[in-house]
């Protein structure tokens, strides 16, 4: 018989009874990489009867390195994704449904843009946020986009020729494009705070038969939709919210002929609300700097009195992006994305008590002043452009 | 009140008496015979003791022409050259004429007067005789005379010395120790020399003998260190000792921790580096491999070539050090938890190529790291192993099965193998080689408990580990010193490897009154006096 000094005995027992816990638990809440379908983005829409429509876009893998050659041509042809759809009565119902549907586990972690239908939006997206926020697999940096005129799973269903996964294509190009990272985050800290009203990004449908692009903004009103603007009135936004860092802004030159083209290189914005005779107004002063990119005026732009009539041109092009912006948001859609009332509250909080009740109604009549300046700092390798001669120069 | 006496303790002690009573048996036949001044008894009972052993000679002479004598030694460990021709030929040679006055006994008179043999020394005891010659020392017997000669012209065939094969620099001295304890502590005594320098010689090993011997630096090592080292030495009851790893698992502190409280190097140059930081070092015969304690955890991640390349290069390569140990220990468990366990800590784009990568592997992520890892320690043991036209054959083949052939197959996924290469290279970039074996021993629980627990079980794993290292100490030093406990000056010589003529104090293992190392004030500048 195996003889076993008692010290021994003791930690040969507790031994065991951790390699028992470590080998036979089953490994609690493992889940092999394999076993997961990766949520790339989803979408929800109205269904008939009330129900929500919750649609996800589903990463196809795609094999692996396994036979390099032999893959080739084939694996072209094959969608790299996959779109599911479910019907139910809230989300993690509908997402319930989806997962019977499914062999491998749903999984939200790396989920990056959120589609809302118009129709859904229209009509409120409470209960979506509450359940978005309330899960610890979502990410607070998820994209939020409305799908303008249209359902949430068309978007989802389009393809894009360059990203794999077609959604990844919308995330990247609300960055480059559009400029404005709208995602889950700001829209609960927007809806959570008095005075500002939250924004997504709004994709349409490209001309062809596939592809989307972007259209502008969705504006928010206590978290329906209420209206776009488009993307030429967004950069009006970027400018007022000081986000405009960078890009190009162009503007033709009034009695010269042409237009220049400024490349941004800084900008910031400042929002001052004022009470004038016991009316609330908004002072916004829009400051900023750049370089000459183009120019095919005629005039040499290395002479400082020629930089300064470019510079009231791109002062005023600016004016009129960001008047449009607000007028839209103002009378058409009349909904505070600027956070005007926020403005009011920080500042004027005594004020603002006053004005909160109506302030739905003030809105849309504020009387907002607008002081642009932006400078032009350098022109660039060039003065006038190369290809001019020299008589054709106007220097003053 | 009286304790029980258990069976085992009774059993125990018996064992101890056999075997004392075996080694007593042994030497008492020995001590037994008194040397008499009768050559033929002595040669007698020397014939008798080593009936068999065909490598000793014994050879009668006559010395100095009238008295009968004999020359007893081992060949192969004796210097015969030098035997034959200083020794022999003195005393035998008709042409040496010796004018032998009679009132000295002959023994006196050949080692005052005739041996020009350094290492000279009288004996009155058969066991002592006995011992000098199997320790290659060659034994004179007189006839007539009860004292014998023991000359000390061992030799013999001996490894020479060559550059040690575990221990590269690029830039250092190439010396490294051989088999021979004699040469390795000359080669300590060139670097150090100053009386200073103590030795202290034991005898290990009931059968073998081994010779042990002690080596610190009075005044610079803590005397309690020396009596410690000293009293764990003594305390070796041991048949034989086969490599300093006998005496080194004798002495240690932590016999089951995985990590090593005790140095060992093939190096001169580190050893006489760890006695000037009051280390004590202990060399054994018959082995290449000197060890020194105290070591803590840090001199583990040093190398000696730290101290002779540039110290902004040194510190940088001690970074990396540090980065690829930690990787060395958690890659394989990092990667296993985060991807069975913590999917959304991946970047998006990550995931998805490990995902299309993993698609048609067959195992959960734990088994293919154990699988891999396991295969990769083989292929290292192989690699060792083999001989070494057949070892560059298994790592080709080794490379090529689990690189690619199973990549291709699908039997384990790419980013797996990515892993493994890269912990296994992580693992080589350890200087101490014995240290390395610890933390590779130790990846297999870690990934055992990330693929159960995720990296919880990494962070649980990695806490006790950290846990047991400060618990350990070596030779009554902290093992984690001098991070914790902190002293902020022995932190100049941890990560950063602060420049030479900034260290001004020595590692508080030292004693203090020995405590500076260089004065300060020697920053090399242009046009300075001193």
């Amino acid at each position: 018989m195996l003889k076993i000094n008692k010290k021994y005995a003791k930690l040969l027992v507790t031994g065991n009874i951790v390699l028992c816990l470590m080998l036979l638990t089953g490994c609690w809440d493992r889940t092999e990489i394999n076993d997961l379908a990766l949520i790339t983005a989803s979408s929800y829409d109205m269904a008939p009867g009330g129900k929500l429509q919750y649609s996800v876009q589903i990463l196809l893998p795609s094999g692996g390195s396994k036979g390099g050659g032999q893959g080739g041509s084939g694996s072209q042809e094959k969608k790299s994704y996959v779109v599911e759809t479910a019907i139910g009565i809230d989300p993690g119902d509908a997402e319930k449904n989806i997962q019977k549907k499914f062999p491998r586990r749903l999984f939200r972690g790396h989920r990056r843009v959120i589609i809302f239908g118009e129709e859904l939006a229209r009509n409120g997206l409470e209960i979506m946020l509450d359940s978005i926020g309330r899960d610890p697999q979502n990410r607070l940096r998820t994209n939020v986009i409305v799908a303008k005129g249209e359902k949430g799973i068309d978007l989802l269903k389009s393809d894009y020729p360059i990203e794999r996964i077609p959604t990844e294509a919308m995330r990247e190009m609300t960055v480059l494009g559009v400029g404005i990272d709208a995602n889950i985050h700001d829209l609960l800290i927007a809806s959570s705070s008095e005075g500002v009203q939250g924004i997504a990004l709004a994709f349409e449908k490209g001309e062809g038969e596939e592809g989307f692009k972007t259209a502008g903004l969705a504006l928010f009103k206590d978290l329906k939709l209420a209206g776009y603007i488009d993307s030429e009135k967004t950069e009006g936004f970027l400018w007022i919210k000081g986000k405009q860092k960078k890009g190009i802004i162009a503007s033709e030159v009034p009695g010269y002929d042409g237009i220049v083209r400024v490349n941004i290189k800084s900008q910031e914005a400042r929002i001052v609300p004022e009470m004038k005779q016991n009316k609330p107004v908004i002072n916004i002063k829009i400051l900023g700097s750049g370089s000459i990119y183009g120019n095919n005026t005629k005039l040499d732009l290395s002479v400082p009195d020629n930089i300064k009539i470019v510079q009231k041109a791109i002062n005023e092009r600016i004016r009129k992006q960001v008047e449009n912006c607000i007028v839209s948001a103002q009378k058409e859609v009349g909904s505070d994305i600027f956070g005007f009332g926020l403005a009011f509250s920080q500042f004027k909080p005594s004020q603002w008590k006053k004005l909160e009740k109506y302030w739905g109604y003030i809105f849309p009549e504020l009387d907002v002043y607008l002081s642009v300046d932006f400078r032009i700092k350098t022109s660039g390798m060039a003065g006038p452009p190369l290809y001019l001669k020299e008589d054709e120069i106007k220097k003053k | 009140m009286k304790k029980p006496v258990k069976v085992e303790d009774i059993i125990r002690r018996k064992k101890q008496k056999q075997y004392d009573r075996l080694q007593e048996e042994d030497t008492a036949m020995l001590q037994k015979f008194e040397l008499t001044n009768i050559l033929s008894e002595n040669e007698a009972f020397l014939r008798e003791v080593f009936k068999g052993c065909t490598d000793i000679v014994i050879r009668p002479f006559t010395i100095l022409k009238f008295k009968k004598a004999l020359a007893v030694y081992v060949e192969g460990i004796t210097d015969t050259k030098l035997l034959d021709e200083e020794v022999l030929r003195q005393l035998m040679d008709p042409q040496n004429p010796v004018d032998y006055p009679a009132d000295i006994s002959i023994v006196d008179f050949v080692e005052e007067q005739v041996l020009s043999v350094g290492k000279i020394k009288s004996i009155s005891t058969m066991d002592e005789a006995v011992k000098s010659i199997l320790e290659g020392s060659t034994v004179l017997l007189v006839d007539g005379e009860v004292n014998v000669l023991s000359l000390g012209i061992s030799g013999g065939e001996r490894r020479s010395i060559s550059e040690p094969v575990t221990e590269v620099v690029i830039r250092g001295p190439r010396e490294g120790f051989t088999e021979d304890i004699n040469t390795n502590i000359s080669l300590l005594r060139r670097r150090l020399r100053t009386p200073k320098l103590k030795m202290e010689s034991f005898l290990i090993g009931e059968i073998s003998r081994t010779k042990v011997t002690i080596a610190y630096l009075q005044g610079i090592a803590i005397d309690k260190v020396v009596q410690e080292v000293r009293n764990r030495v003594e305390r070796i009851k041991i048949d034989s000792v086969m490599e300093s790893s006998y005496i080194e698992e004798l002495i240690e502190d932590a016999p089951f921790s995985p990590f090593p409280t005790v140095q060992n190097t093939e190096r001169p140059d580190v050893i006489a580096a760890n006695l000037l930081e009051g280390k004590i070092a202990i060399f054994c015969d018959n082995t290449p491999f000197a060890l020194s304690v105290p070591v803590v955890f840090w001199g583990q991640l040093h190398s000696n070539e730290d101290y002779y390349e540039r110290f902004t290069m040194s510190t940088f390569l001690r970074g990396i050090r540090l980065i690829f140990t930690v990787i060395a220990l958690i890659a394989p468990s990092i990667y296993v938890a985060v991807t069975t366990f913590h999917q959304q800590m991946i970047p998006s784009k990550l995931l998805m190529s490990i995902i299309d990568n993993r698609e048609p592997t067959p195992f959960p992520a734990v088994i293919e790291a154990l699988i891999m890892e396991i295969t990769f320690e083989a292929l290292r043991e192989a690699g060792i192993r083999l001989p070494k036209p057949v070892g560059q054959a298994v790592s080709i083949v080794g490379a090529l099965v689990i690189g690619q052939a199973a990549v291709e197959a699908g039997l384990i996924s790419a980013p797996m193998v990515i892993v493994v290469s890269i912990t296994g290279i992580a693992s080589f970039t350890i200087p101490r080689y014995n240290f390395a074996y610890a933390i590779r021993v130790l990846r297999f629980p870690l990934i055992f408990l990330a693929g159960s627990f995720g990296l919880y079980g990494v962070t649980l794993g990695v806490v006790g580990i950290l846990t047991h290292l400060v618990n350990l100490r070596s030779f009554g030093i902290p093992y984690f010193s001098p991070v914790a406990p902190l002293n902020i000056k022995g932190l100049k010589d941890v990560l950063v490897r602060a420049p030479i003529w900034s260290m001004n104090v020595r590692p508080n293992l030292t004693t203090d009154e020995n405590d500076v190392r260089i004065p300060r004030g020697q920053k090399p500048k242009p046009g300075s006096k001193k």
